[in-house]
């Protein structure tokens, strides 16, 4: 994946000091390449396909409890989005109570999502380059409670000024489950992709989680494993 | 079937742990178990023609028949505490002397019952407790099986050779005496009753005697060769001669009786003979036995834990593992499965 120059970006917000965490006081550095497993890159790949493939505008990556793998999935469906289709690709770290995207890549925890909602940053502001073609977007600094950031994000369609930007978003949601804005955040997609641990998630959690969702999601399992020796899998085809 | 398999495969570990303690057990048991005896009583079972048996099943040989008889016995106290009075096992158990016989388990749970003050010491037995372990004994550890149509082979295992022996004859022996009485009251019982039947039609033979009698000397025209007897002398005579025919009769029954309750007092009429009697063992039985048993309970009971295991294990687990399964349980469209990576 080609590297991208911060230099060719839109100007940053620079966020008041005193609001800023210690960590995004850290140094900026390049993102060369993500590395995604190439397992889950396949995988991503076919689920992309029969979720649109380049017509998909917005796919909201859920999952009912956390640890789930939801990050991981949603930056490996924008890479995919990125690298099969040439789109350009905004991931947006919609988990508001707990981010990753930009911490785990080395990129700045704001302006973000929340600035974007409170018009405190413009779209370009919020977007960061993690590479060529793939922006990212981090959840931002809460003024308000989650849910209220939620509700506002969803209200005001904030993701819909980000899709002028971009060609698709891809979004890293809080899990349905757990008291956060999972379910909230769920109304701002048409496309919505569960994300299930194999071997981990109950079944009732699962379904106490999709029954009040207003559209049905697509899931892909996460974290699947045989325990059949070699042998075994050769004699039942598996 | 294939989730059954993995998770016997994920948990194996877990449902393994106790096959291989099970096996370690049975191993252990085979080896605590202390050197054993048998010894054996080949007894000849036949179909007694000289006194027929009424209840003898024409569908079973004589030996299926008699070892099932003798297993039924085998299982009452009454015929267990007559053999262990027979051959002293009553008094081996009583004065402790029968201990080397019971197997490690039972005498370290004897001694620790012992030592928690739970159990008396064999001296203070009572009878009835001496009778209960005699019986538990005897029941235990004999087996009868039919070797042939009219062959049975009776085993007694114990701790001694001397022991084993002594209580295989002496089941065998008192088997012979218990059928033997029993066909003797039989018989006995047959002869007085026909004995007092014989009384009876003999005192109606004399009663129909003097009716005629009586009836001739009132008659004198009746008494002459040629004389037309009439109807009521015609009757008496009918009622005389049928008084006859039934003394007759019993009289043979009677014999009869006779016969087989003297029969029953000669050897081998009964039908039940020792063919080969009991004798003490030089040296100890194989354990392959005892093994086999082990090694059966052994595979029984792990099969038992595993398969259990599994479905308990397969029960319990409430979780998504597979594709099919977004389908089938949570009426979801799968659109892929990533591998665990690493």
């Amino acid at each position: 994946m080609a590297a991208v120059s911060r230099d060719s970006l839109p100007a940053r917000h620079e966020p008041k000091p005193e609001i800023r965490p210690e960590s995004a006081r850290r140094s900026k550095k390049a993102v060369d390449e993500v590395r995604i497993p190439k397992q889950m890159m396949e995988v991503c790949r076919s689920a992309s396909l029969l979720l649109g493939g380049p017509n998909i505008r917005r796919l909201g990556i859920t999952s009912t409890l956390r640890e789930e793998g939801r990050s991981s999935i949603a930056l490996a469906m924008a890479v995919v989005q990125r690298e099969d289709y040439g789109r350009v690709v905004a991931l947006v770290d919609m988990d508001l109570e707990n981010p990753t995207v930009a911490r785990g890549h080395g990129l700045e925890l704001w302006p973000g999502l929340a600035e974007l909602a409170r018009h405190e940053a413009t779209s370009q502001e919020v977007l960061q380059p993690l590479s060529d073609g793939l922006l990212v977007v981090s959840a931002g600094a809460l003024a308000a409670s989650a849910a209220r950031t939620m509700t506002d994000i969803v209200k005001d369609n904030t993701l819909g000024e980000l899709e002028h930007h971009v060609d698709v978003i891809i979004a890293d949601m809080p899990p349905l489950l757990g008291g956060g804005p999972g379910s909230a955040a769920s109304r701002a997609f048409r496309d919505l992709l569960l994300v299930i641990r194999a071997g981990v998630t109950p079944v009732a959690r699962i379904k106490e989680a999709t029954e009040d969702l207003q559209v049905v999601p697509h899931v892909l399992l996460n974290d699947t494993r045989t325990s059949l020796p070699r042998w075994l899998r050769r004699l039942t085809g598996r | 079937m294939l989730r059954l398999l993995e998770t016997f495969f994920r948990h194996r570990l877990l449902l393994l742990g106790p096959v291989a303690l099970v096996i370690a057990g049975s191993i252990g048991w085979v080896v605590i178990q202390p050197p054993a005896y048998d010894s054996s009583v080949r007894m000849w079972v036949e179909r007694q023609t000289l006194v027929p048996d009424p209840n003898s099943n024409p569908y079973l040989s004589p030996a299926q028949e008699q070892a099932a008889v003798l297993t039924e016995l085998l299982s009452t106290k009454y015929f267990d505490s007559k053999v262990g009075k027979r051959s002293r096992l009553a008094d081996s158990i009583r004065t402790g002397a029968a201990g080397s016989q019971d197997g490690m388990m039972t005498r370290v749970t004897q001694a620790l019952a012992r030592a928690l003050g739970r159990a008396g010491s064999p001296a203070e037995l009572s009878s009835s407790q001496v009778d209960d372990q005699v019986a538990a004994i005897i029941s235990s550890r004999t087996i009868v099986i039919p070797t042939g149509p009219e062959v049975i082979t009776l085993t007694f295992r114990a701790g001694s050779s001397d022991l084993a022996a002594r209580v295989a004859q002496a089941i065998a022996d008192q088997y012979l005496e218990e059928t033997l009485a029993n066909q003797r009251v039989q018989a006995d019982a047959a002869v007085a009753f026909y004995t007092s039947q014989m009384k009876q039609s003999q005192a109606d033979l004399s009663v129909a005697d003097k009716a005629v009698d009586d009836y001739l000397l009132a008659n004198p025209g009746q008494r002459g060769a040629n004389a037309i007897p009439d109807a009521r002398l015609v009757q008496l005579r009918r009622d005389d001669d049928a008084a006859h025919q039934r003394l007759q009769t019993v009289q043979d029954k009677l014999d009869q009786a006779r016969l087989n309750r003297v029969a029953l007092d000669q050897v081998g009429v009964n039908g039940l003979r020792v063919l080969d009697r009991a004798e003490a063992p030089t040296s100890p039985s194989s354990i392959r036995k005892v093994a086999l048993e082990a090694t059966g309970v052994g595979l029984v009971l792990a099969t038992l834990i595993v398969v259990v295991g599994v479905l308990v294990l397969t029960w319990m687990d409430s979780t998504i593992r597979r594709p099919q399964e977004v389908e089938d349980i949570l009426d979801l469209r799968p659109v892929g499965s990533v591998p665990r990576v690493g």
